[in-house]
């Protein structure tokens, strides 16, 4: 008879499940795009996006975790044994994630240590690039080792471990600090960028419709994508939460709350970067498109730079900005690593230490490739490949699992027999059609943009080897994993 | 800041605070303390 763990309570899953999907992501990425297709106009493409295809996958994965009590591969095998394969992929697009995401995580403790004493100084474009990173012109070129980035990966993975030491039983009590502060403290970011000398033309740029925009396809599928980016699915991890949660659970308001809290948390990140960025653009005298940025680049360089220019208690602005940047991290670092670990443990039968442990040592030892000056190159082909193919290759092969081959109306009745808010055949309209339609057409607008040209201009067989080999690698690891034996007694 | 803009701010928080706080009010204690997985039967 197994025992399998589960959530301490419902407050404990839905904040793991929150935590997980808003990371940084949601303070880098979202309100540049956002700016950049169409400001106010961009967030009804976004809601639309978040209805039709967002929350339904959540609906699917969560249940399906639900319904199997298994990780990815495990539930898949359940469904059918020939599809474990498909589930271990889902996994290791999340543990690719992972490995990359903690070197970020580490830029940002380094910088919560720089913040007290401002080391960036008067060039914080030179701090991060050449004294941080020592990045090199090419990815190829790998570079100096740098000690202070790999002692922040030793930190971070150390903290990602303890963090899911006990499996939901810990996470379950360090998401109410790694939620909730990332909130207080981005409550404090609005309120100090919106009452910065111009945040209000900041703003303006971000939230200003531009209504002709909708009429661009490439706008629809900037909304589609930010979507699948930010909710966490597509990695497995939302079927390992959904199967820590007892029988009697509900399914379909739980991710309703997710999501809507996740997009929320997107949008009020963008009050305070624009904010910020208003101030930042009216202290250049330039207007604020000259200075909107994203990414690292945004985080590392331009936020430095804002925080220096503050009327006053820089060094605190600082240490909370990047110790809001650690937090929004660590939950999705986590959440990342408890799918591969359960899906581990639920294959092999390890117990939840030894699994987590070499999880995490695994996740350690191949990051340190990226320590070195060429690290964020690496990391953004990385970055770009596990998203635009690893994850919409599983987004449209469990919508095709769940859709057509268990039959979304089938799956629809077990959903309602558990939920507080039915849902109908939208739901299947969404998991059969909309889902695996948008997921198609994003797969092949990359797959013709990079045939066109190398992602951002990169040498080919770096690209090669960052890239097309991993996603090549991600069903022939599932493959082999899938293939490993297990012991009788195990099975 | 413009009326445009003023006007996206109101009815997107409007949008996602109704939209958690309907979740919210239809929430019901569904997850037992103290409820194991061991007499679950497969479905």
């Amino acid at each position: 008879m197994s025992h399998r763990e589960i959530w301490d309570n419902r407050t404990a899953f839905v904040l793991a499940s929150i935590g997980s999907a808003i990371g940084l992501g949601n303070i880098w990425r979202f309100p540049y795009v956002c700016y950049e297709n169409g400001g106010g106009a961009f967030l009804v493409a976004m809601l639309v996006a978040l209805f039709t295809a967002g929350i339904p996958l959540l609906i699917l994965e969560i249940s399906l975790g639900h319904k199997m009590q298994g990780s990815a591969p495990h539930a898949m095998f359940k469904i059918k044994p020939g599809l474990q394969w498909f589930g271990w992929m889902a996994a290791l697009v999340g543990f690719f994630i992972v490995v990359y995401y903690a070197i970020i995580m580490s830029y940002a403790f380094n910088y919560t240590i720089a913040s007290f004493t401002q080391a960036w100084g008067d060039n914080p474009s030179e701090y991060f690039y050449a004294t941080t990173l020592g990045l090199t012109d090419n990815p190829l070129d790998l570079g100096q080792f740098k000690p202070m980035i790999f002692l922040g990966l030793l930190t971070c993975w150390i903290w990602i471990v303890l963090c899911t030491w006990k499996g939901t039983k810990t996470v379950g009590k360090v998401v109410y600090v790694t939620v909730i502060l990332p909130w207080l403290l981005l409550i404090i970011f609005i309120i100090r960028g919106v009452t910065l000398p111009g945040a209000m033309e900041g703003l303006n740029y971000y939230l200003t419709p531009d209504w002709p925009q909708l009429l661009k396809p490439s706008v629809w599928l900037a909304a589609y994508t930010q979507v699948f980016f930010s909710l966490s699915v597509g990695f497995g991890i939302m079927i390992a939460y959904g199967s820590f949660l007892p029988r009697s659970s509900d399914l379909v308001n739980n991710a309703f709350i997710i999501g809507l809290c996740d997009s929320l948390t997107a949008f009020m990140g963008g009050l305070a970067v624009f904010g910020a960025l208003g101030f930042h653009a009216q202290n250049l005298g330039v207007p604020v498109a000259e200075v909107a940025a994203a990414g690292p680049g945004l985080a590392f360089v331009t936020y430095p730079t804002i925080i220096s220019n503050l009327p006053f208690w820089q060094p605190l602005f600082g240490v909370l900005f990047f110790v809001m940047l650690l937090t929004l991290g660590i939950d999705s670092a986590f959440s990342m690593t408890e799918a591969v670990s359960a899906s581990v443990k639920d294959r092999w039968g390890l117990k939840h230490r030894t699994a987590n442990l070499s999880v995490g040592l695994a996740g350690f030892v191949l990051g340190i490739p990226l320590v070195f000056g060429a690290g964020l190159l690496w990391l953004d082909i990385v970055d770009r490949f596990m998203n635009q193919f690893g994850l919409m290759l599983v987004c449209i092969g469990e919508s095709i699992i769940v859709g057509w081959y268990i039959g979304s109306g089938r799956m629809r009745e077990y959903i309602n027999k558990f939920s507080e808010i039915r849902i109908g055949k939208w739901w299947d309209i969404c998991v059969k059609f909309i889902l695996p339609l948008v997921a198609i057409v994003l797969l092949y607008s990359e797959i013709k943009d990079r045939i066109g040209a190398s992602y951002e201009g990169y040498p080919r067989l770096a690209e090669f080897f960052g890239g097309w080999f991993l996603v090549i690698m991600l069903p022939i690891l599932g493959i082999i994993l899938a293939a490993i034996k297990v012991k009788e007694n195990r099975k | 800041m413009n009326t445009s803009a003023i006007v996206m701010l109101i009815v997107v928080l409007v949008i996602f605070l109704g939209g958690i706080g309907f979740c919210i009010s239809r929430l019901k204690p569904s997850i037992s303390e103290t409820e194991t997985t061991e007499d679950q039967s497969p479905d």
